[in-house]
């Protein structure tokens, strides 16, 4: 499985990229992303945000590809769930990792 | 990002409670009562862009002109607003910097929006000033979410605090008067215009405090904010857009100055903290050109164009040609801060008023005295 996410927005505008691949993680974290991606029902969220973005919060833009199946959809801190905000900073913490 | 319900300005409830005994509550309420009345018939009017509906009455009886009303919350960490109450108005400082600063910056930018411009708070009926922060677990944002201000602790690292700086408490709660009025959405140029009015004030606020002239002002937005170790002074310049920051970490400041340079994008709800460098840079320089207080003139011309000329979906030739037209209004066909205007957006690419100011001064069109006061 593999997720790839770009966050955009906030106040300062600053741009973050983050692409993990489950298969190059340890097992331990491999199931911590499949949960995380599993309860963000990732597959099921629209193409695009219900509601209005508001002022300074985040955009996120998000690409999941499993077994065969891609999905992608942007969407933003107002309409997102907590658990697909919990998932976002999960793939930037761990692409930082992977960095250093 | 879930919302208590226990908070007083939540959304079901003005779906909840009929309109009459909202107004008898406005009316005839204790003090928290008609708080809650007031915001409700307020915020729902307003969803419904039907302002006059309310009717003066429950203003009046709900809300003294000219108070301030700031309160505190605490969100502990947690990504739940508003959070836990910690200060009130008049309520004693707080051993958290964080509170105070949200506190006194909320009250610096109330004082200067009624005393520059005769408005009374976000709305100009009163609206309580609310903030929560530690908003979040190490959170890298500040952000207005149609009802309140919201500020993160940064990690630290990258950020520091996100009320550490005055002018940045300014832009937030401009995101609240621009939803109030122009209600620019919030995409691509009139999005761009939203973050751009915010910057304006958000600088104004901060010069305002300091009773610092146009040409001794910084033009920084979130001087500060950045923490030790990282290359940049601030977030934004509205004098050298492009400039503010430059750092292997967080990459480069790519706002443009120039139309030539406009970014289109799907990010950041199409650029809009990017391409509201062109705005920017455009208020710089008449700042500049007129001199002294930037408020005074070049902040007034701006207050009424966001007050009264744009709609949701204005965008920069709109906002140019409307300032412009303010201009003349304000200080005369052809007059020095008209002048000023066309010349201001001429640098960033925009053209105003080729031919409309000689042509209003031929046929004689003379200075009309518009004040800052609402006119309705």
């Amino acid at each position: 499985m593999r997720v790839s996410v770009k966050k955009s927005g906030g106040i300062a505008g600053l741009k973050v990229r983050a692409e993990i691949d489950s298969e190059q993680l340890s097992p331990k974290q491999e199931r911590e992303m499949k949960d995380l991606v599993e309860r963000a029902d990732l597959f099921d969220q629209p193409a695009k945000p219900g509601g209005k973005s508001m002022p300074d919060q985040f955009q996120y833009e998000v690409t999941v590809e499993d077994q065969g199946k891609t999905h992608s959809f942007v969407t933003n801190e107002a309409a997102a769930s907590d658990d697909l905000l919990e998932l976002v900073d999960w793939l930037i913490a761990a692409s930082k990792r992977k960095g250093s | 990002m879930s919302r208590s319900h226990s908070h007083s300005t939540d959304f079901p409830v003005c779906c909840i409670i009929p309109p009459v005994i909202l107004r008898n509550l406005a009316e005839k309420g204790d003090d928290t009562q008609r708080d809650l009345a007031f915001h409700v018939l307020q915020v729902s009017a307003h969803l419904r862009g039907k302002r006059e509906a309310i009717g003066s009455f429950a203003f009046a009886a709900a809300v003294s002109t000219g108070q301030k009303r700031r309160t505190i919350y605490d969100a502990q960490n947690r990504r739940v607003l508003p959070g836990k109450l910690v200060r009130g108005e008049g309520g004693p400082r707080s051993k958290d910097a964080m509170v105070n600063e949200a506190y006194d910056g909320s009250g610096k930018t109330y004082d200067f929006y009624q005393k520059v411009f005769g408005r009374n708070s976000i709305d100009d009926h009163g609206m309580r000033l609310d903030s929560t922060v530690h908003y979040g677990r190490r959170y890298m944002n500040a952000f207005w979410d149609g009802q309140q201000m919201v500020y993160g602790d940064g990690d630290g690292q990258i950020f520091e605090r996100f009320t550490k700086c005055l002018d940045v408490i300014g832009h937030e709660l401009t995101h609240g008067v621009t939803q109030y009025e122009a209600d620019l959405v919030y995409e691509d140029q009139p999005g761009a215009l939203n973050e751009h009015f915010s910057d304006v004030f958000g600088s104004l606020v901060k010069q305002y405090a300091r009773k610092q002239k146009a040409d001794k002002a910084d033009w920084l937005i979130g001087k500060g904010l950045f923490a030790k170790g990282i290359k940049g002074v601030a977030l934004r310049s509205m004098k050298a857009p492009g400039t503010a920051f430059n750092d292997p970490l967080i990459g480069k400041d790519d706002q443009p100055a120039h139309m030539k340079d406009f970014v289109k994008t799907s990010d950041d709800n199409g650029g809009v903290h990017i391409n509201s460098g062109i705005p920017n840079k455009a208020f710089y320089e008449l700042a500049i050109r007129l001199g002294g207080f930037a408020w005074e003139r070049a902040g007034r011309i701006w207050y009424v164009t966001l007050r009264d000329r744009l709609r949701t979906d204005s965008e920069f030739q709109d906002c140019a040609t409307a300032t412009f037209d303010v201009a003349r209004e304000l200080y005369g066909a052809d007059s020095v801060e008209q002048r000023a205007v066309r010349d201001a957006w001429d640098v960033v690419g925009i053209k105003v008023g080729q031919t409309s100011a000689r042509k209003a001064k031929a046929a004689g069109v003379g200075r009309l005295v518009v004040n800052a006061t609402r006119r309705r």
